[in-house]
């Protein structure tokens, strides 16, 4: 469903985040993508939406490609209205507008208002803590508020693959675990496909595939439940050696 | 065989440092000198009215009061609306002084220059707290209250203005003669002079800190640089330049009036330092010339009756190549005429193999 | 008229002046809001509408009258041509100008305003002559009427009614319609709301017809209130200024305190200090402006902003 194809990309024309980097989604699966910071995680996400271009940064190499069509010269809305909703990292939200009117944005490119409103009644469902903030100004939420309100506002446009960027960034433990088990739920009931950029290696309970990514390479690929004790992805965002000690930077290549 | 301009690779840091650094520099210089002393006379002979020289000596006192523009606004960073509101005191300082109370005009130019710096630190007090744009509208506000303060004062001569100032001269000796030449001496160096610190504010710790008030003023003051003091003090010296240019400028035309000094020459003087490039004293002297050749050129296309229309068509003509100017150069140039001027120079040296 | 009816008239008159003024403000603050651009060329899109408005609708006939545009029409077509006309210059100047300036600095985009400010001006007077002062004719009813015992001019009524109206009207769009929430939202985060499918350049287009389209409103307003259609209408901006700084540049209830503060203060400022300081109340909005930018910059209703290094 979604590829990329050795992509290279570069901002301000002289920063290499992404080198030569493959990868696929296929239909209703979860896909983790992991990596300490600056392994090119985000970069990743924002190639597929482009989010890239608005940040500066460009494609050199490769290109990106949804249901047999490229879409790595395109703006962030048409991708939107393509069906591929990006989650950026951080809880972006909009802070002065309301619980309720986050959500409706989220809905933004849908017309069948009836629908709008069940679905609205359904992330509340998913979603409990957040029914009393209703109207509240999203930028009063706490951070797992804001983490769930922003999950629940991408899932409103009915996607068919949702770009999480770091979703457990900053939150509680019990609160990952909860968020988790919702995206589980909702892959699920909806047959959204995940790509979760995540350092935490929660993500891997719950993926079908994972990429590791450092430097901008991707050092690692496998089934998820391979990955989770691969000494590959200790070193690459542990930084351990396989037993347990730390990598020296004598010892890396790059 | 041509003469290619070779890479300047200084020996020692004192040649590193040299604002000229090679002969040929030099030599440049000295032949641009040379032209300056003779042009005078060379315009006195082919022009058998002076216009061309009136309008050299006007344009020397825009270059001045542009060069403080820069400072403020270009090194600094402080969008400055009320630029022509200090021009303005200046002016009616020196009519004052000059007039009222006689003093001698080497002795209340410089007075007048130093009383509109003070003018001019004051009006950057409530700006010290303020970034971006709100500077620029409290140096607006300020420019209408004191066209409105100004004209409410009898010694300034009320709404009517002051005339008949006396003419400059030195111990006696009269320098604005009738034609002009004197005068265009007196100001030249006067200009030289105001280039020269300008060039030199840039190049010292207080250029530098400027600079870095002028990109990001948080970081600067993380970095031990006492902001609001930078900013005075950008103020003040910018002040001075303008309070020099309106002593000159009253002393030029003999009248002094508060509606000679409207809002649009700010956005003038401002338009001027965009073309030229901000912050550069070259490109200073360069936006303001380009401009005031362009205005020169419309009136006198226009006066030749070239243009259709009625006899004010050439200024509407004039306000519609600025405006598109100033439009063209923020879009496609906003480093301005200077860094133009560079790609030139570098395209030259480097040529055939270009940038 | 007594001290306490006159008190009265400066604050009722006060109140409508203002309504008007807080209309032209928010044409500002929505351009300001949703494409972070300082409109410093507001004053001339108020009078290059005004006379669009003008070449169509043509002066009131009489022997006051000056000539006549050759392009009058009859009111009922007059009116929708100007409103088409002004739309199309809204697009060009987002296209032409703008548009490519989305996401610069606000310095940047300060300075383009002040290019087209300089560019407009010159147009202007290109086409319809310098100093002409030319009388609108009344788009409103006008005459003189009363409420309560306080003589009212029956235009400022009018221009009220329709100030107030264009402002509920905004407010009700920007809180109530998908496109107002979709406004509001690329302004507070941008780049979230574009992966949600907003469209920056249709936000930007709207941003700039709409902005045309009120200083064209506001400038008729004030033209037909007696002061006729010439250039001097630039010096809206100066009222547009004081208003959206008092009421914070980035919301449109604050224009609404702003301007009615801005009047009522102006006609009760004029009132007291006509025997102390004649035309003191010429640079009563600049005493304010300083007022507000020394207690606070942001505004009385402005979301304040954070700085980040």
């Amino acid at each position: 469903m979604l590829k990329l194809n050795n992509v290279k990309a570069v901002y301000s024309d002289v920063v290499l985040a992404l080198d030569n980097v493959s990868m696929s989604l296929e239909p209703n699966s979860i896909v983790a993508l992991l990596g300490s910071n600056g392994s090119g995680k985000s970069t990743t996400l924002k190639s597929i939406s482009g989010v890239l271009r608005i940040e500066d940064g460009k494609l050199t190499e490769g290109d990106i490609e949804f249901d047999g069509r490229r879409i790595d010269k395109m703006s962030p809305e048409q991708i939107a209205r393509l069906g591929i909703s990006h989650v950026l990292q951080g809880r972006s939200i909009f802070p002065q507008l309301s619980t309720e009117e986050n959500l409706l944005m989220g809905a933004y490119l849908r017309k069948d208002k009836s629908e709008i409103k069940e679905d609205t009644e359904l992330i509340y469902e998913y979603f409990p803590s957040l029914v009393p903030l209703r109207s509240r100004k999203s930028g009063y939420l706490s951070g797992g508020e804001q983490q769930m309100l922003v999950i629940g506002r991408a899932l409103m446009g009915r996607p068919k693959i949702m770009l999480l960027d770091e979703p457990s960034l900053g939150l509680a433990p019990g609160i990952i675990s909860n968020i988790f088990a919702i995206i589980e739920q909702i892959r699920q009931k909806h047959q959204t496909s995940f790509l979760i950029a995540e350092q935490n290696s929660i993500v891997l309970s719950i993926a079908d595939y994972g990429y590791v990514l450092q430097t901008g390479k991707i050092v690692s690929s496998g089934k998820a439940e391979n990955l989770s004790d691969h000494t590959m992805v200790k070193g690459a965002y542990l930084g351990l050696n396989a037993d347990g000690t730390f990598i020296s930077h004598h010892d890396t290549d790059s | 065989m041509m003469i290619r301009g070779k890479g300047r690779r200084g020996i020692d840091y004192s040649k590193d440092l040299a604002i000229l650094g090679t002969w040929q520099r030099w030599t440049a210089l000295a032949v641009f000198m040379v032209v300056l002393i003779i042009l005078p006379f060379v315009l006195d002979y082919w022009t058998w009215n002076t216009g061309w020289l009136i309008f050299i000596n006007s344009t020397i006192i825009t270059i001045i009061a542009v060069l403080g523009l820069n400072i403020t606004s270009g090194m600094a960073g402080q969008v400055n609306l009320g630029h022509s509101a200090f021009v303005m005191t200046g002016g009616f300082t020196m009519a004052v002084l000059t007039t009222a109370a006689s003093w001698p005009m080497l002795v209340a130019l410089p007075v007048a220059a130093l009383f509109t710096g003070l003018v001019a630190a004051v009006v950057a007090i409530p700006s010290i707290r303020l970034k971006g744009f709100y500077v620029a509208v409290v140096t607006m506000a300020f420019f209408y209250i004191a066209q409105f303060a100004i004209s409410k004062f009898d010694i300034t001569g009320g709404m009517h203005g002051l005339t008949r100032i006396s003419p400059p001269a030195i111990g006696g000796h009269v320098l604005k003669t009738s034609n002009y030449m004197g005068w265009f001496y007196f100001m030249m160096i006067l200009l030289i002079l105001c280039i020269i610190v300008s060039v030199n504010i840039k190049r010292s710790r207080l250029g530098r800190a400027f600079t870095a008030v002028r990109d990001n003023y948080i970081a600067a003051a993380s970095l031990g640089i006492n902001v609001p003091w930078v900013k005075l003090r950008a103020f003040f010296i910018g002040g001075l330049y303008a309070g020099l240019a309106g002593g000159l400028l009253a002393s030029s035309i003999s009248v002094i009036r508060v509606d000679q000094f409207t809002f649009w020459e700010s956005i003038w003087y401002l338009g001027m330092i965009i073309i030229g490039g901000a912050g550069s004293t070259a490109g200073a002297v360069m936006g303001v010339v380009f401009l005031q050749l362009i205005s020169k050129i419309m009136s006198i296309i226009g006066s030749a009756g070239w243009i259709p229309g009625n006899v004010s068509t050439p200024i509407f003509i004039t306000y519609i190549m600025y405006g598109l100017i100033i439009i063209l150069f923020v879009s496609f140039k906003p480093n301005g005429l200077i860094s133009l001027w560079q790609k030139i120079k570098i395209n030259y040296k480097r040529w055939p193999f270009g940038v | 008229m007594d001290a306490g009816t006159n008190l009265l008239y400066l604050v009722v008159s006060g109140i409508m002046v203002g309504s008007i003024y807080s209309l032209i403000g928010m044409g500002f603050v929505i351009t300001y809001r949703t494409t972070n651009v300082f409109n410093i060329a507001y004053g001339q899109f108020a009078v290059l509408g005004a006379f669009i408005a003008w070449s169509f609708i043509g002066s009131p006939p009489g022997p006051s009258a000056s000539l006549q545009p050759v392009t009058r029409l009859i009111l009922p077509l007059a009116i929708p041509l100007t409103v088409i006309c002004v739309i199309v210059f809204g697009l060009l100047v987002e296209r032409l100008l703008f548009r490519r300036m989305i996401g610069k600095p606000v310095f940047v985009t300060f300075m383009l305003g002040l290019g087209l400010l300089v560019l407009l001006r010159g147009l202007i007077m290109l086409m319809w002559g310098g100093g002409g002062l030319r009388a609108l004719a009344p788009t409103i009813p006008v005459g003189s009427m009363t409420i309560g015992n306080i003589p009212i001019r029956k235009e400022l009524f009018w221009s009220f009614g329709l100030a107030l109206f264009g402002a509920l009207a905004f407010l009700f769009f920007f809180k109530k319609t998908r496109l107002g929430l979709a406004m509001r939202a690329i302004y507070d985060n941008q780049i979230a709301a574009r992966c949600l499918g907003v469209s920056a350049r249709l936000n930007s287009q709207i941003a700039w017809v709409l902005c045309a389209l009120i200083a064209t409103a506001g400038g008729v307003l004030i033209a037909v209130g007696g002061t006729g259609v010439s250039m001097g209408l630039e010096n809206l901006v100066l009222v547009v200024l004081a208003v959206v700084l008092i009421g914070g540049l980035d919301s449109l209830l604050g224009s609404v305190v702003g301007g009615l503060i801005l009047a009522i203060g102006n006609n009760l400022a004029i009132y007291y200090s006509a025997n102390y300081i004649p035309g003191f109340d010429s640079i009563f909005k600049m005493i304010l402006i300083l007022l507000i930018l020394l207690i606070r910059p942001h505004g009385l209703m402005g979301t304040k902003p954070i700085e980040r290094v």
